[in-house]
């Protein structure tokens, strides 16, 4: 089952049952000044921010799941300055190719995305993901920049189904302001 | 034996591992580099650069100024072989002879981190070889040996390679006389010698106490930080005759004592706590903090009493130690003075060292001054770290207490970092 979650009306609609067509998905992925806002941030390709990272645990730990992560989405995959209980090779690398992203449907669609079990959804159900990291249920907010841009996500993800709650989201939505900030700020540091 | 390399052929055995692994000299450069060099982006880097060495099909070997894949001998090595190398083709692993150099380890890591074949995702090259070599080698040159820079060659005197072979073949046996020794250490000292490290630890080794004593006076008489720096590892390495060590707690230079006292606690000189202790009374807060961080490493009765006194120094850095260095101390934490430390410490470096502590000791309750921590961080001026330190903290301990604070979390960074009006409205 896939909820997107639409805190106000006028935030852009994407429903599961009409999936972004993939040539859009693909145009917001690539687009060039979201790329270039990513790049600025400095947190791309195995990058680690202790500051990410604990942010990310303390979403580990009041959410009682086993992963969570503050990923970063380009074109060629998602980049994780921020981790807790990520292992193997998605976790020693900070990263996985697109075919392993979750994430990558927050940023296309731009708003919250919540799986409760991801064996049932359409979206993701193909997802490699699934079968390599083990995820089963998934909540992610945008990590939107001042600009607008999402560069990518703040998620939570179990390894068994799992039904989110408001308060869940309201978490994450405020771990990731504050992860947005603190990436936000590194673009400031570097521009000045 | 290995097949003859064929570079399109997907069959190739590569031959058993030789002399040096390049994933252990990554560790070794690690090692060389300063100590935040680990978690930093060339840290990363290096660790980074191990991983390709697990995949793909060719063995490469350097050796005798030459290199070989698979057995095979390919010419000379030289910045174009290797690059033709690592860009042609997948590469399983890397090994090179002791005479490699730190420079060509060096040079062929920025080769390793920027090539395609790379399966990370460096594997798109963010920036050219010549910029990340120029870092690799500011980074090396900024290590132990300041002589050797990215163009330099490695300057081990023809007398120094033979004594050091003579160590290589006699093993403990052979003895270091007098002029030996002073021969090393001048090698030491002007840092040619860190390709040949293994070779000139054994020999310092068995010179033993009397290499210590002769580092010492060396210690004594340099005359830059990069030179203590260099014969304080020296003497690190020999790990014998740290007796001399304690009459140089009472040098009148403020390194000297410091740099006395901290052999004293990485040699885990037990003997020396009551020494220590008395260092705490030290005019020169660079040497109380010293003190301090020793006697955490020896953790004897006396130097547990000392620390409870440490947290309590006028100046800021001897706090920190002390509160870190109680961090790495299995028993014998105060609770209270956790507490007090959490209420009531005003210097920001002091206040990481004491969540720091906390952390290291869940069993302690100091939740309640968790609490007034993260709620001063809230109302204080913007420190962010901290406060998601601890509340990092307090979700591990008492989750309920920190879901208030996650709701300020990104107040805590200046306004122009927060999110925009319009991300703001859908929350």
């Amino acid at each position: 089952m896939v909820h997107e979650v639409f805190p106000q009306k006028h935030m852009p609609l994407f429903s599961d049952s009409v999936p972004l067509a993939p040539a859009v998905h693909l145009a917001r992925l690539t687009d060039p000044a979201r790329l270039a806002a990513l790049d600025a941030s400095l947190l791309l390709d195995g990058v680690g921010l202790q500051i990410l990272d604990r942010l990310s645990r303390i979403a580990s730990a009041l959410l009682s799941v086993p992963v969570a992560l503050v990923s970063l989405v380009d074109d060629r995959g998602q980049h994780f300055p921020g981790l807790a209980g990520l292992g193997g090779s998605a976790g020693d690398e900070r990263g996985t190719p697109l075919s392993h992203s979750f994430c990558q449907h927050v940023v296309t669609r731009d708003c919250a995305l919540v799986v409760e079990d991801a064996a049932h959804s359409a979206l993701v159900r193909d997802n490699l993901a699934r079968r390599d990291l083990g995820v089963v249920a998934y909540a992610g907010v945008p990590l939107r920049n001042a600009a607008g841009q999402t560069l990518g996500a703040f998620c939570a993800i179990d390894t068994t189904p799992r039904a989110w709650t408001g308060q869940d989201l309201t978490l994450l939505e405020n771990l990731a302001a504050a992860a947005m900030a603190e990436i936000s700020a590194r673009s400031a540091v570097r521009r000045v | 034996m290995s097949e003859p390399f064929t570079p399109p052929s997907d069959e190739i055995t590569p031959p058993a591992p030789p002399a040096v692994d390049f994933a252990i000299a990554c560790a070794q450069l690690l090692e060389l580099m300063s100590a935040g060099a680990s978690g930093s982006r060339l840290g990363a880097y290096l660790q980074r650069a191990m991983v390709p060495l697990q995949h793909g099909e060719i063995a490469l070997v350097a050796e005798d100024g030459r290199v070989q894949a698979n057995g095979t001998d390919l010419g000379t090595r030289t910045h174009r072989t290797w690059h033709a190398l690592m860009t042609q083709h997948r590469v399983q692993r890397v090994t090179f002879a002791a005479d490699a150099t730190t420079r060509e380890l060096l040079q062929f890591l920025a080769l390793l981190v920027t090539s395609p074949s790379t399966p990370t995702p460096t594997s798109t090259p963010t920036r050219s070889f010549a910029d990340l070599w120029r870092e690799l080698g500011a980074w090396r040159i900024h290590a132990t040996v300041e002589s050797d820079g990215p163009e330099a060659s490695s300057a081990t005197s023809p007398e120094v390679k033979r004594l050091l072979a003579e160590f290589a073949s006699a093993g403990d046996a052979r003895e270091v006389d007098a002029d030996e020794l002073c021969l090393l250490c001048r090698e030491v000292l002007t840092g040619a010698l860190v390709s040949e490290s293994t070779a000139l630890g054994n020999a310092l080794r068995a010179a033993g106490a009397k290499a210590t004593e002769s580092l010492l006076q060396l210690l004594v008489a340099a005359t830059s930080g990069s030179q203590r720096r260099t014969l304080y590892e020296a003497i690190l390495a020999i790990k014998d005759g740290y007796s001399h060590l304690i009459t140089a707690l009472g040098h009148p230079s403020w390194f000297v004592v410091r740099n006395a006292a901290a052999l004293l606690g990485e040699g885990g000189v037990t003997t020396a706590d009551e020494a220590l202790c008395v260092l705490l009374s030290h005019e020169d807060s660079r040497v109380r903090r010293a003190a301090v961080t020793a006697l955490g490493e020896l953790e004897t009765p006396a130097a547990l009493r000392a620390l409870h006194h440490a947290v309590g120094d006028p100046h800021g850095c001897v706090r920190a130690a002390a509160w870190r260095a109680w961090a790495g101390i299995t028993a014998g934490l105060s609770t209270s003075a956790l507490d007090a430390g959490l209420r009531g410490e005003a210097d920001v470096g002091v206040q990481r060292a004491l969540l720091d502590c906390a952390a290291a000791h869940p069993d302690i309750d100091v939740n309640a001054a968790l609490v007034r921590f993260c709620a001063r961080k809230c109302t204080g001026a913007s420190d962010p770290e901290l406060l998601i330190y601890g509340v990092e903290l307090l979700s591990q301990r008492k989750p309920h207490a920190a879901l208030p604070f996650t709701r300020r979390l990104a107040d805590s960074w200046p306004a122009q970092s927060r999110r925009s009006p319009a991300a703001a409205a859908y929350t």
